[in-house]
């Protein structure tokens, strides 16, 4: 838009004509709106990256050189690491964007993705063949980069877990067709012990102590004249102390470099006065943290932001798991309602900022997630609202600021999650629904009862730590607690379940990856009846799922000692009181889940056989094989059957949803059998982020009419695009009849809303009605996408125009201008659902 | 039961007709010929045929069963889907619709319009969506086509809702004797009574009848305590003049019962599509929607009245948003 059409338009102009970016550029501080702008795009558009981002070397360098110089060093595997986690925090450039608050991050310049290649060394091939992102001078990078993929091949994570991992397993996994990513302890979702960290009781330094006298006992324990197992173990975990205080230590010189750099601008560079009190207020809060627990809420946001910093130094972290208002809250009270040291428009200013730190964040990521990962760089779902420890509603002042703070500042990553509870107040309902309204597409809505009780049923956690839930990636509930929190959840027991069903017609065998993959079912043509069809898709499933938690499981019991994560352990109580590295499995209760990609389409295709084979006999088995064998290529009308007179999930039709419900109850019952390490159960998580798209040249032609090609569904439990016939309460009670307590760990529903009516008191009052009807009905998720279709088309022909449209994609928001034609046109595709 | 009427259409998650989340039933049939009539397939009491040109292939498959003679032959899709094609794969006045065609259409481009439901299936179908009516004070309405036109079905339908614990609404147009309307608005709980013109000669001239026994049924209505809301479809060269607006103010005013509210319905052309299945020519397919921003002046002309009035009729609308 020309400066001068967004000055002359008002903010209401904007508003009423709904272009909420314009009205928010308008309406946020001068602050923000530099910051806001300050910030590099990195989300990949359709698997690229945007030119002018550049791989990071600065990281691998510091890396390798100190990898190089420890080879002949008689450190233990795990001090080593945290030598090498020190040396690059001691050396890496630091900066101090302008009028930021906020300082820290991932890379060594704004513009930069980080890369640790000491992880996976298939990734480190995709940064030396990705030429667009490889930094200025192309050439001399070139040859440092090959140095650097050069030393790690056979050296990274990945490539000490290969040879001790079930290779036949191992390969399946690879060959992409069922599963996602590697099992990699720094490769995945991190969540963190956050009751230890961020309740004020203790910090770095207050830890090293702890730390200290743990090392004082165990020394003592190890020169008395006694000898036993205990102390034959006790070697390894004075190892792990020593290597957690490294790595502790290392974390709070960064902080004191940065409070260095804020010092030295203000007392030798910056002329403003106001600026330069801000530098110093900056260089107090890193002096302060992450030494000893923040003071106020500037201090808490930085606490926060350097721990991300680290945890993203040690490791590829795809999520960002925590619950801001809950941890920062109440120094947001101490500051703006007990000391009033800060305005509510001062605090709304940090908020924004620390929104805009994290927006920034960016790893350098492989294509395929990438390409599942449309637009953003990790799925950074911040839990917001819910019920504290007893209980009690625990939505604060800082929980609407962060609402008002999204409006503004607009990101597309972080997303909300908002945890409904029935004590939710009204006020901050409507804060969540202005978020929603104003396109954001986010928060999404979780039901805390119904997953509190889920987190019990399937892994155990007692009631007081289940109520702390954060999201650990996208989807899934996970206690910040000592023994509750998972270190690492690995992506790859992520399963592509349309191959469940497509594995039934060929006998488990594979025709995109020309492999046997899948378990050796009779020749489909054999059943006799839907029972028989059935047991075939079942012994599919378990044979898909246990590949994939075969493989987790082993990483996870070969973590600690092939690849520890020393930081993590170092703010994990459990690690600080055992000595034990944080993934070992003895020291954790579990909370595994599987997550289900493309599961919609296995309910669809089963009722499609069943009424049309072997119901109506309209069509043989062997006629269905045979076109499904030629993509349905010379059988159109056969096809348009399949699609259009068979039930599709997600219309209230018992007959089709009863089989949903049915594969549901033996993927239930399966994941009791499947164990973690720790002895939890793996139950299943249907969700696509963008797994439809990546998977729509995998998966072969399938009995509900879908071709080799076409996008699948988006994911969870939404229905079909275009396929639910009945409107958004049909949907609703179709997914109600799942029990999301006993049925899976977690189910995503999509709904898209028609923002016209939406507007005004009335169009609030609406989506109240149907929210309280989803709580009756006991959804667990259900999150919105409020974007029309004349919009969207038309960012399709002018994306100049609609820079900043946030669509919802599965899991999280994105700019729609920056995924893929592909996933623009199956959103358009969706139903409207009118919502008004 | 006898004469019992086609069902047109059961529509869920209905928000702008009567309090709440509703579900619509549509009866098929109506003794009113409204110009710009939004649901066509809804005048005639007897099933018929949509032909979806966007839907249709061309492949011919419909010609061969017709026994009339009625199918035109394929022509190429371009053609027949270009904006202004003449072409209808229907020829209407030889169709005795056997419905052959539509059994042989792979595609979903042929289509019957209107089947027969019991009341015991109907109100099955519109029971699923109980937990919204819950939570939004919402439930059955029965529409059209018009409900008094099937009087003894339509009573019983809602005695049965009624007896099943829903809220309902009848929608009305009020052309019908007062015996049938006192007998089909015992069950509801709302009507909604359509008022489309005070004047009788521009009321016949648009939709083919006079309005005095609409006025007439109206003011007896309101006399009976029933709870009703007044709605207006506002349509562009025939009652969208502030003369008008003032009149059925005053008109709505005046009765001696009072009128809940009144919605004022602003003209759109999102139903042409139907009009074009059903192969009519429409007058109003080429008059664009009317703002409802339009209807700010004429609402307050109701307001003044002491009339509580919405643009748009939402189920949702707050009781001070309608003014009065």
């Amino acid at each position: 838009m020309a400066q001068a059409a967004l000055k002359n338009t008002s903010i209401e102009e904007f508003e009423k004509k709904q272009e909420w970016w314009w009205a928010a550029e308008k309406r946020r501080s001068s602050r923000l709106d530099y910051l806001r702008k300050a910030i590099w795009k990195k989300g990949a558009i359709g698997g690229l990256y945007a030119p002018g981002v550049k791989t990071d070397l600065e990281q691998a360098v510091l890396t390798t050189n100190m990898a190089r110089s420890l080879e002949n060093a008689p450190d233990p595997y795990v001090v080593k690491s945290a030598k090498i986690f020190a040396h690059v925090l001691d050396n890496k450039t630091i900066f101090i964007t302008d009028h930021a608050q906020l300082v820290g991050y991932t890379g060594s310049l704004p513009h930069t993705m980080n890369w640790n290649p000491s992880i996976a060394s298939i990734l480190n091939a995709e940064v030396f063949n990705d030429p667009t992102s490889i930094p200025d001078p192309v050439d001399k990078n070139q040859a440092v980069i090959q140095d650097i993929v050069g030393y790690w091949a056979g050296k990274s994570d990945l490539d000490k877990m290969m040879p001790v991992f079930d290779m036949e397993d191992m390969m399946k996994m690879l060959s992409g067709s069922i599963g996602w990513g590697v099992p990699l302890a720094r490769g995945g979702y991190s969540n963190k012990d956050y009751e230890y960290l961020m309740t004020g009781k203790r910090a770095f330094q207050e830890i090293l102590e702890e730390i200290d006298k743990k090392i004082d006992e165990a020394d003592e324990l190890v020169h008395t004249p006694v000898a036993n197992k205990e102390i034959a173990l006790m070697y390894d975990k004075l190892n792990n102390w020593e290597a957690m205080k490294i790595c502790l230590e290392a974390g709070i010189r960064i902080a004191k470099r940065y409070a260095r750099l804020a010092r030295i601008i203000a007392e030798n560079f910056e002329e403003d006065p106001k600026r330069k009190e801000e530098l110093l207020k900056i260089a107090a809060a890193c002096e302060r943290v992450p030494a000893h627990p923040p003071r106020t809420l500037q201090e808490s946001f930085q606490y926060d932001i350097f721990i991300q910093m680290m945890s993203r130094t040690e490791a590829i972290e795809g999520a960002w798991p925590c619950r801001p208002d809950y941890y920062h809250g109440p120094y947001y009270d101490k500051d703006v309602n007990i000391d009033k040291t800060l305005t509510p428009e001062e605090a709304l200013d940090l908020v924004g900022e620390f929104l805009i730190r994290a927006a920034e964040v960016c790893q350098f990521k492989p294509k395929f997630a990438r390409e599942g990962l449309q637009g953003i760089d990790g799925t950074w779902v911040w839990t917001m609202g819910g019920v504290d420890a007893n209980g009690r509603d625990a939505c604060n002042d800082l929980t609407i600021a962060f609402m008002q703070a999204a409006r503004l500042v607009r990101v597309a990553n972080p997303t909300f999650a908002f945890r409904w509870h029935p004590h939710v107040q009204d006020k901050v309902m409507r804060e969540v629904f202005e978020c929603i309204r104003h396109g954001l597409g986010y928060p999404s809505i979780r039901h805390d009862p119904i997953l509190i009780a889920n987190a019990m049923h399937w892994h155990g956690h007692p009631i007081e730590e289940a109520r702390l839930w954060v999201h650990q990636a996208c989807m899934s509930p996970n206690p910040p607690t000592k023994h509750g929190y998972q270190p690492m959840r690995m992506a790859n027991a992520t399963a592509n379940c349309a191959k469940i069903i497509e594995y039934v017609f060929t006998s488990g065998f594979d025709k995109i990856v020309n492999m046997q993959v899948g378990a050796e079912t009779p020749d489909v043509t054999t059943f006799k009846d839907f029972e028989e069809f059935f047991a075939a898709w079942v012994t599919q499933m378990k044979t898909i799922f246990s590949i994939l938690v075969r493989s987790v499981n082993r990483a996870r019991v070969l973590a600690p000692t092939l690849t520890p994560r020393p930081f993590l352990s170092a703010i994990s109580e459990r690690s600080v009181e055992s000595g034990l590295d944080t993934l070992d499995p003895s020291i954790a209760r579990g909370n595994a889940w599987i997550t289900a990609f493309t599961w919609v389409e296995n309910a669809d295709s089963l009722a499609a056989v069943k009424k049309l084979v072997f119901e109506e006999k309209k069509y043989t088995m062997a006629e269905l094989k045979e076109a499904l064998d030629k993509n349905w290529e010379g059988y159109e009308e056969m096809r348009l059957d399949f699609v259009k007179n068979a039930p599709k999930w997600g219309n209230d039709d018992d007959y089709v949803d009863s089989i949903m419900l049915r594969c549901l109850d033996e993927c239930a019952k399966f994941s009791k059998e499947i164990k973690c390490p720790c002895g939890n159960n793996w139950p299943i998580l249907p969700e696509n982020v963008s797994g439809n798209i990546h998977y729509a040249n995998i998966v072969g032609a399938l009995p509900n009419g879908r071709r080799l090609g076409d996008a699948l569904y988006d994911g969870g439990i939404s229905p079909g695009p275009g396929l639910d016939k009945n409107g958004p309460t049909a949907v609703l009670k179709s997914c109600g009849k799942i029990d999301h307590i006993t049925q899976g760990r977690a189910f995503l529903l999509n709904q898209r809303l028609s923002p016209t009516q939406l507007a005004g008191e009335k169009g609030y009052q609406l989506w109240r009605a149907y929210m309280r009807t989803w709580a009756d009905l006991g959804l667990d998720h259900v999150q919105f996408n409020m974007v029309d279709d004349s919009t969207l088309r038309a960012a399709q022909k002018d994306p100049e125009k609609y820079q900043e449209v946030i669509v919802r994609v599965a899991g999280y928001s994105a700019h729609f201008v920056d995924i893929s034609r592909k996933t623009q046109d199956n959103i358009i595709q969706r139903t409207v659902q009118g919502l008004g | 039961m006898e004469n019992q009427p086609l069902i047109t259409e059961i529509q869920r998650f209905s928000v702008n007709d009567g309090p709440g989340i509703r579900t619509l039933v549509f009866l098929k049939g109506c003794p009113m010929r409204c110009s710009w009539c939004h649901n066509p397939e809804t005048q005639k009491t007897y099933p018929e045929v949509y032909w979806k040109k966007r839907l249709c292939v061309q492949c011919g498959a419909c010609l061969e069963p017709c026994p009339r003679d009625a199918i035109n032959p394929p022509i190429p899709i371009k053609l027949a889907q270009e904006e202004g094609s003449s072409y209808q794969k229907i020829i209407r006045d030889r169709c005795d619709r056997c419905m052959k065609c539509v059994n042989a259409c792979r595609y979903d481009a042929l289509a019957v319009v209107g089947k027969r439901m019991s009341i015991d299936e109907i109100l099955t179908e519109v029971e699923k969506d109980r937990p919204f009516y819950d939570n939004s004070g919402g439930g059955l309405t029965l529409s059209g086509g018009e409900p008094t036109m099937h009087a003894e079905f339509s009573t019983a339908l809602l005695a049965a809702a009624k007896e099943r614990g829903l809220h309902t609404c009848l929608d009305t147009n009020g052309f019908c004797s007062w015996e049938t309307l006192e007998k089909v608005v015992k069950h509801a709980d709302i009507v909604l009574f359509d008022l489309k013109h005070m004047d009788s000669a521009a009321h016949e001239q648009e939709t083919g009848v006079k309005n005095d026994r609409i006025l007439k049924n109206l003011w007896r209505l309101s006399k009976t305590g029933a709870e009703i809301w007044v709605r207006i479809p506002v349509v562009p060269g025939f009652n969208d003049t502030l003369e008008f607006h003032e009149a059925a103010a005053r008109f709505l005013a005046g009765l001696p019962g009072k009128i809940s509210r009144v919605d004022l319905l602003p003209f759109h052309n999102w139903c042409q599509d139907k009009y074009g299945w059903l192969g009519i020519d429409w007058k109003f397919k080429e008059t664009e929607a009317l703002e409802p921003a339009l209807l700010e002046i004429p609402a307050e002309v109701y307001r003044k009245e002491g009339l509580p009035t919405t643009i748009g009729g939402s189920g949702f609308e707050a009781a001070e948003a309608m003014g009065a």
